[in-house]
């Protein structure tokens, strides 16, 4: 069955994934942090600011996967759970933050692979993985995010 | 040789009196793709082209042209 799919709800939720990617995305790059420097074993205000701002992240991601609810409630469209919009620019956003992300991480593991060896006393895998998946989510955040409010100020009369 | 798309959209727009918003919802795009296409940011699809000339009942020529970049010989 063909859905009516609206592209103001599009826009919507591709504005509403960039905001749950960046939390994320902060969110696991505080952890990357503790994994590497036992943020939450130092003294008492590090560890308290750790533990806050870890907990901001997870209020506000949770927040906004709530928010997501209403989405799922609109019976969305299959494609737009797979990144693809009906909307031609919102698809060439979604795809611009999916090629940034895809060619950081290509390179990071390019470093990784060439220092490695060199690495592997510095930065445990876990953290690294968590790293990659924290960039990941973070460029695809940022980039939907800001392109699509960079013609904000150019409102139609 | 390279080229740049130029569009009289805004222009028809407002000849009609419509706003973004309004242009979007009648050819069933998002008022960015409309935003982005006026500001010559997004270079949209045949089909998107299309749909505004009928819309406007132009030809796609009237709204879109198709000029050589700054700098480039002919």
């Amino acid at each position: 069955m063909n859905k009516v799919i609206n592209p103001e709800q599009e826009h919507e939720y591709i504005l509403h994934n960039s905001r749950i990617s960046i939390s994320l995305g902060f969110g696991l790059a505080v952890l990357t942090t503790d994994q590497i420097f036992n943020l939450s074993d130092k003294s008492m205000l590090v560890s308290a600011s750790f533990y806050l701002i870890a907990a901001l992240f997870v209020i506000s991601t949770s927040y906004f996967l709530i928010k997501s609810n209403k989405f799922i409630k609109q019976s969305f469209s299959k494609n737009a759970w797979m990144g693809t919009y009906h909307d031609e620019f919102l698809n060439s956003v979604s795809l611009l933050g999916y090629k940034l992300s895809a060619l950081v991480m290509s390179l990071i593991a390019l470093l990784a692979m060439c220092f490695g060896d060199s690495l592997s006393d510095i930065v445990s895998l876990k953290a690294l993985g968590t790293a990659l998946v924290s960039l990941s989510f973070l460029i695809y955040g940022v980039v939907t995010y800001i392109k699509l409010h960079q013609d904000e100020d150019e409102e139609a009369p | 040789m390279s080229y740049h798309l130029t569009n009289v959209l805004a222009l028809k727009r407002a000849e009609k009196g419509l706003s973004q918003q309004e242009l979007a919802a009648s050819i069933g795009v998002s008022r960015k793709t409309i935003s982005t296409v006026e500001t010559g940011r997004f270079t949209p699809s045949v089909i998107i082209a299309l749909s505004l000339a009928k819309f406007f009942e132009v030809a796609v020529e009237d709204l879109f042209e198709l000029r050589a970049a700054e700098g480039d010989s002919e």
